[in-house]
């Protein structure tokens, strides 16, 4: 019966059990694919968990780090603030040199530290500016003060209180800020910049603009003097010209050149006043600016091609520089200093008159060394300060000022010139080329009073040879 | 129900790699691309030559390793005290002169001018690369005009880092690398070029929004960016 079972199930048996195993099979499959599934699933919420806190520390990480710098930044300028007032209230009552100097020093460091703490906080570059003025300016007066090596008078003692007064005040807005921090102000959280570039940490700023501090204008020997921005502007006289008249100008300039395309493309409105053209010559273009006054040529500009052809050397490109001078009518123009770099020669014009060179009229000139061509010309020293001399005859001989020289130095070569004075205004020198184990120096002994007044030192760099 | 698992455990096994993988790519990521360079007295390669030439020269007994040990130090000492150099035990200019050998950095002063003029020229770049060559120089301009404005910070990298001061710095564009226009836009501007004549602020009349810099005095307007004052 069995057998039979078995003889009749047999077949219909095994098709059961076909069935069973595809059944058992797609069953199987089923599960495999949902156990992948969720595999997939399980272990992707546990991948993008895991990113997700570990980029979230991450970013807290960072924020936290930031947020310390920003809080570090903004405690040291609270303290260099503090220590400008401090020892400006000792120069205020010290009345002895070497007191005053030291902690003019100190206000002077600390203003330094200021102006680079403020720089470095989330604030809009038009928040901060005038603050930033005022600490600039008062480092340099400061600067002039220890310089004139002198007790200070009433006057500038007056002008030391009245620093001490508006540093007070910027004492005091800032100090407003540090309640905020104190109680948990997130500089970080407020740190985005909008549309106006500024942010919403900035408004905490407002008390140090000019509409809160009534800054002073402040005018001395020294960097960043409100007497620097308002140069006088010598060397350039004649009548304003007409734009007409200057596309002549640049038209004679450019005659040497077949086909050259002068288009007046602006008018400048700066320091200078200037018509602009863009001049197309031999496929290249050139950027010209033509002084409104005088019809000077105060730029000329255009980008040199990198050429390992050398066709005209150093000097020939010194005599190229010379005759360009002389085409617009500047006579004796000499090339004081030139350098070769990639291709490009850099030639420094002066004009050298009886032998005096006059430094402060400097014409930068920059020759394609590969075609001759002029593709530089700057001539703001030269519209800035030229104008006839009348001291050029020195008070001290040569042999006196040579004496003045330091004796390890072997003196190369001597010659005198007018020198610009670091801080505006110019000096009649001697100037000594003096060399010093392998190095080579400039030193400037006043021709009037005999004092040194600067030195240069010769530096190799990648960029050429520079002095500094 | 074994093969199952095992099944399970190899794709397990597959997402767990891709997992491990995401992370480490993602710790790749925060490896700074920042190459920091700062430049040595000498390099290995020039003590190496150092050594070879003060042992050619008798001056020094021990291995050509490019270490500056104390053997070295001595053999300079002895070299310099021979050829009436101070006796530093050190290689500078002087020293490096008279071994015949230039060396790749030897002043402060050189990485400080040269680290600069990189800067600017990365700066220009960022901001004014499909400008002119002169609307490049311009944007140097502005820059070293900024340094020498009381009202800016003191120094190129206190006014091209001052923050929101220059978009290319917020967005990234800075740390693109100069081509050789940049840089001579850059050396032009270092060496007095200033088109704008004195000009501290640019913006593109097209893009900017700030309602502030409208207020500004226009100097002079070079491609796409008008200058102010």
């Amino acid at each position: 019966m069995e057998d039979k079972v078995k003889l009749t199930n047999g077949p219909s048996g095994s098709n059961n059990s076909n069935t069973n195993t595809k059944a058992k099979k797609k069953t199987n499959t089923a599960v495999l694919v949902l156990a992948i599934l969720c595999g997939v699933f399980v272990v992707g919420m546990v991948t993008f968990g895991a990113l997700f806190i570990n980029s979230n520390n991450l970013a807290s990480t960072y924020g936290n780090t930031i947020e310390s710098s920003y809080k570090k930044t903004f405690y040291e300028l609270l303290d260099n603030v503090n220590d400008i007032e401090l020892n400006l209230s000792k120069v205020q009552v010290s009345n002895n040199q070497a007191l005053q100097q030291k902690y003019l020093q100190l206000v002077s460091d600390n203003c330094k530290y200021a102006q680079n703490n403020f720089g470095t906080l989330p604030v809009g570059v038009n928040t901060v500016n005038e603050g930033v003025k005022f600490i600039n300016q008062m480092d340099g007066y400061c600067t002039s003060l220890i310089a004139s090596d002198d007790l200070l008078t009433q006057e500038e003692k007056e002008q030391i209180s009245e620093l001490r007064d508006i540093t007070l005040e910027l004492k005091a807005a800032l100090n407003s800020i540090v309640t905020k921090l104190l109680n948990g102000y997130s500089i970080l959280n407020n740190s985005d910049f909008n549309e106006e570039g500024l942010t919403n940490f900035s408004s905490n700023f407002t008390g140090i603009s000019s509409d809160s501090i009534t800054y002073p204008s402040m005018i001395f020997d020294g960097p960043f003097s409100d007497s620097l921005y308002n140069r006088e502007i010598k060397g350039l006289t004649g009548e304003e010209i007409s734009e007409e008249e200057a596309t002549t100008i640049v038209q004679n300039i450019f005659d040497d050149f077949e086909n050259a395309e002068v288009n007046f493309s602006n008018e400048t409105n700066g320091i200078f006043e200037t018509y602009d053209f863009e001049v197309t010559a031999d496929e290249r273009m050139f950027f010209v600016q033509i002084t409104k006054k005088g019809g000077f040529l105060l730029t000329l500009s255009s980008y040199g091609g990198q050429s390992e052809t050398i066709s005209v050397d150093v000097a020939g490109c010194e005599q190229l520089a010379e005759d360009f001078a002389t085409k617009l009518t500047l006579s004796d123009m000499q090339s004081v200093w030139s350098e070769d770099l990639q291709g490009i020669c850099f030639i420094n014009l002066a004009p050298v008159i009886d032998d005096v060179i006059y430094y402060p009229d400097l014409i930068k000139v920059k020759i394609e060394m590969s075609t001759g061509t002029i593709i530089g010309w700057e001539a703001q020293n030269y519209a800035y300060n030229h104008t006839e001399r009348t001291e050029t005859t020195p008070v001290i001989g040569a042999t006196e000022a040579r004496d003045m020289i330091d004796l390890v130095l072997n003196i190369n070569d001597q010659r005198l010139c007018i020198m610009p004075l670091e801080y505006g205004g110019e000096v009649l020198a001697y100037e000594f080329e003096c060399e010093y184990y392998g190095d080579t120096y400039y030193v400037f002994i006043n021709a009037i009073t005999g004092e040194e007044e600067r030195v240069l030192k010769v530096v190799a760099t990648d960029e050429g040879t520079l002095t500094e | 129900m074994k093969k199952i698992l095992n099944r399970f455990f190899v794709v397990a096994l597959i997402i767990g790699m891709g997992v491990t993988t995401a992370f480490m790519l993602k710790d790749n990521t925060n490896d700074y691309q920042v190459e920091a360079e700062t430049t040595a007295t000498l390099t290995t390669e020039e003590v190496k030559i150092v050594q070879d030439k003060l042992k050619r020269w008798g001056y020094f007994d021990g291995p050509i390793t490019g270490y500056y040990g104390p053997l070295t130090t001595e053999a300079v000492k002895y070299f310099q005290r021979v050829n009436g150099i101070e006796q530093t035990g050190t290689v500078g200019p002087i020293t490096a002169k008279a071994l015949g050998m230039t060396l790749s950095a030897y002043s402060s002063n050189y990485n400080t001018s040269n680290s600069d003029l990189y800067l600017l020229a990365k700066c220009i770049y960022a901001e004014a690369r499909g400008e002119s060559y002169v609307g490049q120089v311009a944007v140097g301009a502005v820059i070293l005009n900024r340094v020498a404005d009381p009202a800016f910070p003191n120094t190129i990298s206190g006014v091209i880092y001052q923050p929101w001061a220059f978009t290319a710095v917020h967005d990234g564009q800075i740390n693109l690398e100069p081509d050789s226009t940049a840089y001579q836009a850059a050396r032009d501007a270092l060496n007095g070029w200033d088109p704008t004549y004195g000009s501290i602020y640019y913006y593109n009349p097209a893009t900017a929004t700030s309602s502030w810099i409208w207020s500004r005095e226009v100097t002079v307007v070079i491609g796409n960016h008008t200058f102010a004052r």
